[in-house]
């Protein structure tokens, strides 16, 4: 019986606890997504930096183009109004003949040319070829303009006032003001027309980027609350291997208390045989065979009583072990008296200890001082070290017995209570005194 | 592999290599073949040593110990002047483990046999090939069946 108790142990001692496997393994698992997630999160947060970074340069192609066209379109109607200014002064001068009209006409025609000039940087970053052929055009016209102008101001200064009237009615100097004029506004059209592309760009650059930050930004929360969710995950499983290592450990435990029970269970077993088969030997009434079996099997189960309930399986408390020995024959008040510290046995002392003590208390009962009426018992103990490790003394007394005689040597109970001593490893002195019977029993503390 | 005997003992037969002597007398008139024998008992419970030295002296063996201390069997077992027919070992010793003493015996080819209290007859046939085991309790006249197997 106890040995299939013991095999199943056994058993269960190998195979490992399936569940605790399933948990570790789930453990492992909760850990790759997190990995996973943190890899979707800089994804998430590369794309969004791409298409701020997208409308941020889309935003700024933008500006700088409008800052272009703005100075392009200044720059047009600067050089216009210089070649206007001219030809009012050189009308005028031709007309009039005050040279009061050369002012406007010299300041024009200086500044015709270097204000074409300078379009020409400003439109090198962010025109066509088409722009530069028109650029190219308008320095053509006012060069011929100019060159026009300059004649007829020169036969006006020389007296011929008519043939330069002549030559102004020839009418090629309006056409080249006419053919200026409409470069001009064609210029002006394809930077607005350049101006107006570049803003519908970023515009539709910023109408794409408002839904696909919107939807990045969701999926942070998204993957925040995967995370979150995860992560509780994550702490439940090692709830749940905490918890099934703590039960493994009670497991353990009370593996380890069955089979010291089931050490102790046999061990007394064995005793029990020995008891029983010692007692026999040498007497021949069967009942008196019988009756000290009983009794002597009896002693043992108050003193194992006793181990039972102590808070430490592997200790007993040596008051509580005399106490329950004596406890069926203490009748009536102050009989047996039990004065001594508290010692803590080792339990492999309980079945010694307990043999003695109920050996002398049945002899005691039978011949000693509790078979008559007024008869005591003292018992009394202490421990003492004298350099050779912790020792019990205890002393067993009778007092107001009848006169006893010297035990039997070779009767079991005497042979009994020197085998316990052995087993304690220790030492005995019994005494028979005129008014009762006396013994004093000594044993280390920690039996080896 | 393991087969109980009629003695409540296991005959545990792994390898062809003997630790078991077998004795060379069956002489004597008793029933055991233990008369005259010397019989080493190591036990450290001494109610149960003193049973089985009651025991083995109604089989008219005698008795060497018993040793209930490690220390006091090994000084026995290793004394080449203690003539020794053969042994019974318990194994837990105080909580000593009584293997040393085996090993001195089967270096001597003292044959030997277990009465233990633990389950470990696994333990004990991985390290003695052939070893009976008795386990506590067992009957006295089951463990003098036992020797007497093993010295015959």
């Amino acid at each position: 019986m106890l040995e299939t108790l013991t095999d199943k142990l056994e058993l269960f001692k190998t195979a490992p606890s399936p569940w605790l496997q399933v948990t570790l393994a789930e453990l492992r698992l909760t850990r790759a997504p997190s990995r996973i997630l943190i890899v979707l999160l800089c994804a998430v947060l590369f794309g969004i930096g791409v298409v701020l970074v997208q409308t941020v340069s889309s935003e700024r192609r933008a500006r700088a183009q409008v800052e272009v066209t703005t100075n392009v379109l200044m720059l047009l109607r600067r050089s216009l109004l210089a070649g206007i200014d001219a030809e009012t002064g050189q009308r005028g001068y031709l007309l009039t003949g005050d040279p009061v009209f050369l002012e406007p006409y010299e300041r024009g025609s200086d500044a015709w040319l270097p204000t074409i000039a300078a379009l020409r940087p400003v439109l090198e970053d962010a025109s066509g070829p088409e722009q530069e052929i028109a650029l190219a055009r308008l320095e053509q016209l006012a060069t011929a303009k100019l060159a026009l102008m300059d004649q007829t101001i020169d036969l006006a200064r020389s007296g011929s006032r008519d043939d330069a009237l002549a030559r102004l009615a020839e009418m090629t100097g309006k056409l080249i003001m006419d053919e200026y004029r409409a470069t001009t506004s064609a210029l002006e059209e394809q930077q607005a027309a350049s101006q107006q592309l570049a803003t519908d760009q970023a515009r539709v650059v910023e109408a794409r980027a408002v839904p696909i930050i919107s939807l990045l930004g969701g999926s942070i929360i998204g993957l925040i609350i995967v995370g979150l969710w995860l992560e509780r995950r994550a702490a439940r499983a090692e709830a749940a291997a905490r918890e099934a290592k703590q039960l493994r450990q009670a497991h353990d435990q009370s593996r380890l208390l069955a089979r010291e029970l089931n050490h102790r269970v046999k061990n007394l077993f064995s005793v029990i045989l020995s008891i029983v088969t010692l007692s026999g030997r040498g007497e021949t009434d069967a009942r008196r065979v019988v009756s000290n079996i009983s009794s002597r099997i009896y002693g043992l189960s108050l003193a194992h009583a006793v181990s039972q309930g102590q808070s430490r399986a592997e200790i007993v408390q040596l008051d509580e072990l005399i106490a329950a020995l004596l406890k069926p024959y203490a009748g009536e008040q102050g009989r047996i008296t039990m004065t001594g510290e508290a010692i803590e046995l080792p339990a492999k002392a309980v079945t010694p200890v307990g043999l003695i003590i109920h050996e002398l208390a049945t002899n005691a009962v039978k011949h000693g001082a509790l078979s008559v009426g007024c008869g005591k018992v003292e018992v009394r103990w202490a421990t003492s070290d004298r350099g050779d490790g912790r020792k019990v003394e205890l002393v067993w007394r009778e007092y107001d017995g009848p006169a006893v005689t010297h035990e039997r040597d070779d009767g079991f109970g005497s042979i009994l209570i020197k085998q316990a001593t052995l087993q304690l490893g220790g030492w005995i002195k019994r005494e028979w005194l005129p008014d009762g019977a006396g013994a004093t029993l000594l044993f280390p503390l920690e039996v080896q | 592999m393991v087969a109980p005997n009629a003695a409540g003992c296991f005959w545990l037969r792994l390898t062809s290599r003997s630790v078991v002597q077998t004795g060379t007398n069956q002489q004597g008139s008793d029933m055991e073949g233990l008369a005259e024998r010397r019989v080493f008992l190591v036990e450290d419970e001494m109610l149960l040593a003193l049973m089985i030295q009651y025991s083995l002296a109604e089989a008219g063996a005698q008795t060497i110990g018993p040793a209930s201390r490690l220390a006091d069997a090994l000084a026995i077992a290793s004394n080449p002047e203690e003539r020794m027919d053969a042994a019974i070992l318990d194994v837990d010793l105080h909580g000593q483990n009584v293997f040393p003493v085996a090993d001195a015996l089967q270096e001597r080819g003292v044959p030997f046999l277990f009465h233990t209290g633990h389950g470990t007859k696994a333990e004990l046939t991985g390290r003695y090939t052939e070893v009976v085991v008795c386990s506590k309790p067992t009957l006295p006249e089951d463990l003098i069946a036992a020797l007497a197997g093993l010295l015959n």
